[in-house]
Order: structure tokens, then C-alpha cells, then sequence
């Protein structure tokens, strides 16, 4: 005869095989097999409907959070990339006018513009976007020459 | 690599679709699946009851870390899988020593669970004599069911299901009726035990 311990053991290998039965049931015995336990087929459905529309809500929780915090670090790497420029404006101008020269391709950018209509913000916008593109590096220098 | 035709990953988008659209019989299956699998592990679920075991494995399908073929399988099928593999887990990365005494004596709406370990690794004798008394029980319920019988004594020889529906000689459809009959039975036993 087997002992306590076996028993324990052939019944729980016995549970699992059912426990996967239960996988395979058709609808018909699925819901009997609710309403034999006492409950009431629907109302375990739409539990089990909200738990998973909880889950749901979950997930999209959590990829709403890492849009933010992506867009966040974009926003603090941007703020954290320090471009010296030069203070007087006419330096200023000389260097876009600099890199629109030495640079193949950001001379093609800036081929149609005329710099000298530029007002001084507008000039500044540009050297900060050539630096936000790599073109001019943090110490306001027009980075390698595309000759 | 681009998959192969008609094997392609679904998007999130299309998994949640499906996963919303699952009909209440599927939902009724994967809610007692969890419920039983939960049952299965015991106190090595680390406190967490069938409700997390459904939600964990729809986060990790919609997530990705399961991805899904439609082609392959059917989104309930897949769902049933992780709930099978992420209770199993959860089962084997049980550390008795980190146990709280709340979660050795934690039981679920359906009482103890047979596998239920406890933090000193020793036998819980209780738990021995439920389960000695409730495959007693079962044994004598289906002493005149021999499809029955065979299939509790092919357990009883440390068979698999399908060892015993080869070795016993029992057809396909035998064997499954014989192993509804065992469910409808574990299953009153349970709640008889609920009541009582």
C-alpha cells in the first residue's frame, strides 16, 4: 500500500493532468462545470473580462509612462548640450556664413537663403540647429570640411 | 529576417484586439485554468492568487515577452500556455527560507493545495492525510467505473496520461470521458470540503 507521502504525490499529478483538462473543454462543459461548482457562468466571464481589461489599462499605463519619460530625457539631453557661441552677433553670422561654406551639405541647406536677410535670432536658430545636426561642435566650431 | 509568410508576429494592437474579443467559454476556461494551476502550487505562488496568474500572462503576451502567431495558435490556447509556464515558474523560484508564515499557511478559495510546500521542507502531515483520505475517496467513488479505476491506477503506477491511455488500452475518447469524470468528482470533492 502506498504511503501518505505517495498518495500526496500521485494525487497532485493527478490534479495537473486534469488541471489541463480543463483547457480542453467545450463551451457546453466549461459553463456546466461552473454552474456544478455553485456559480453563476456569466458573472465568473465578466470577472475574468475585467481583470484582464485591468491588465489592459496596465500595460497601456506603463507605455504612457515611458513615452513621457523618453521624451523627458530627449528634452534634458537637448537642454544638456551647452553650445558657446559667440557673443557679438556679427561673429555670429561670419560662422554660419563659415559653415554654409565649408560644409558641402550644409551649404546646399542654406544655398537659397540670403544670410545677410537673417535677422540676429534667426541666425542663432540656425547655428543651434547646425549644432543640434553635429555640424558646428559645443565650442561653436564648424565641425570637418566636406571639400 | 522577415518571417515566414503567414508566420508573422502579431502587433500589440492586434493582440489586444483578440484578447478583448476572447468569448465568455474562454474566458470561463482561463479563469479556472489559473485557479487551478494556483491550486496546484500552493503556497510556492508567493502569495499571489489566480487573478494575478490571468493578468501576468496577458501583460507578458501584450508586452511581448510571449509573442504571438495567429497562424499558429489560437490567442486562448497561447494565454493558457503562459499561464501554465509563469505558474510553474513562480513554483520553481519559491525560496522556503524568504517565506513569510502568512504565505506557508496561505490557502486559496478552494482550500489547500496539494502541492503546498511549507518553509521547513517538511512533510505536512495534514496535508498527507487529506490527500491520502481524497484519493481513497476517489478509488472507492469509481470502483465500479473501470475507465476510471484504470486511469486513477495508472496514476497510482506513476504513469503520464498518455502512458495510461496507450498501456491500458483505452481509446482516445475513453480515456478523455474517464478523465471528465475524475474533474467533475476532484471538483466536489473540493467544494464538499469548502461547505464542510
Amino acid at each position: 500500500m502506498a504511503d501518505k507521502r505517495d498518495d500526496e504525490e500521485i494525487l497532485a499529478r493527478l490534479d495537473e493532468d486534469l488541471a489541463d483538462l480543463i483547457r480542453d473543454l467545450s463551451d457546453e462543459e466549461i459553463v456546466e462545470a461552473v454552474k456544478a461548482e455553485g456559480e453563476d457562468p456569466a458573472v465568473v466571464a465578466a470577472h475574468a473580462r475585467s481583470l484582464i481589461a485591468q491588465a489592459i489599462d496596465r500595460r497601456a499605463a506603463a507605455l504612457r509612462r515611458r513615452a513621457r519619460q523618453d521624451y523627458e530625457d530627449a528634452v534634458v539631453a537637448l537642454t544638456q548640450r551647452q553650445l558657446r557661441l559667440p557673443a557679438d552677433p556679427k561673429r555670429r553670422r561670419s560662422l554660419l556664413q563659415t559653415a554654409a561654406s565649408r560644409q558641402r551639405s550644409v551649404g546646399l541647406t542654406l544655398q537659397h537663403r540670403d544670410l545677410t536677410s537673417l535677422s540676429d535670432e534667426d541666425v542663432e536658430s540656425q547655428l543651434r540647429k547646425l549644432h543640434e545636426l553635429g555640424f558646428i561642435d559645443d565650442e561653436g566650431n564648424v565641425v570637418g570640411d566636406a571639400k | 529576417m522577415a518571417a515566414e509568410p503567414g508566420l508573422e508576429l502579431a502587433t500589440e494592437a492586434e493582440v489586444r484586439a483578440a484578447i478583448e474579443a476572447l468569448p465568455p467559454p474562454a474566458l470561463l476556461r482561463l479563469e479556472r485554468y489559473a485557479r487551478a494551476r494556483i491550486r496546484l502550487i500552493g503556497a510556492r505562488s508567493g502569495g499571489r492568487d489566480h487573478q494575478d496568474l490571468l493578468q501576468e500572462a496577458v501583460l507578458a503576451v501584450l508586452d511581448g515577452r510571449r509573442s504571438w502567431k495567429p497562424t499558429v495558435v489560437s490567442i486562448e490556447k497561447l494565454l493558457a500556455g503562459v499561464i501554465r509556464s509563469i505558474s510553474s515558474h513562480w513554483a520553481e523560484g519559491f525560496d522556503p527560507d524568504e517565506a513569510t508564515a502568512e504565505s506557508q499557511l496561505a490557502t486559496t478559495d478552494d482550500g489547500p493545495g496539494v502541492l503546498s510546500t511549507v518553509a521547513s521542507g517538511t512533510p505536512d502531515v495534514e496535508r498527507s492525510l487529506v490527500a491520502k483520505g481524497d484519493l481513497a475517496e476517489l478509488v472507492q467513488a469509481f470502483n465500479d467505473d473501470d475507465h476510471v479505476a484504470l486511469v486513477i491506477e495508472g496514476f497510482r503506477e506513476g504513469m503520464s496520461g498518455p502512458e495510461i491511455q496507450a498501456e491500458l488500452g483505452l481509446t482516445e475518447k475513453e480515456y478523455g470521458a474517464a478523465r471528465k469524470k475524475l474533474l467533475r468528482y476532484r471538483n466536489q470533492q473540493r467544494k464538499g470540503k469548502r461547505r464542510g
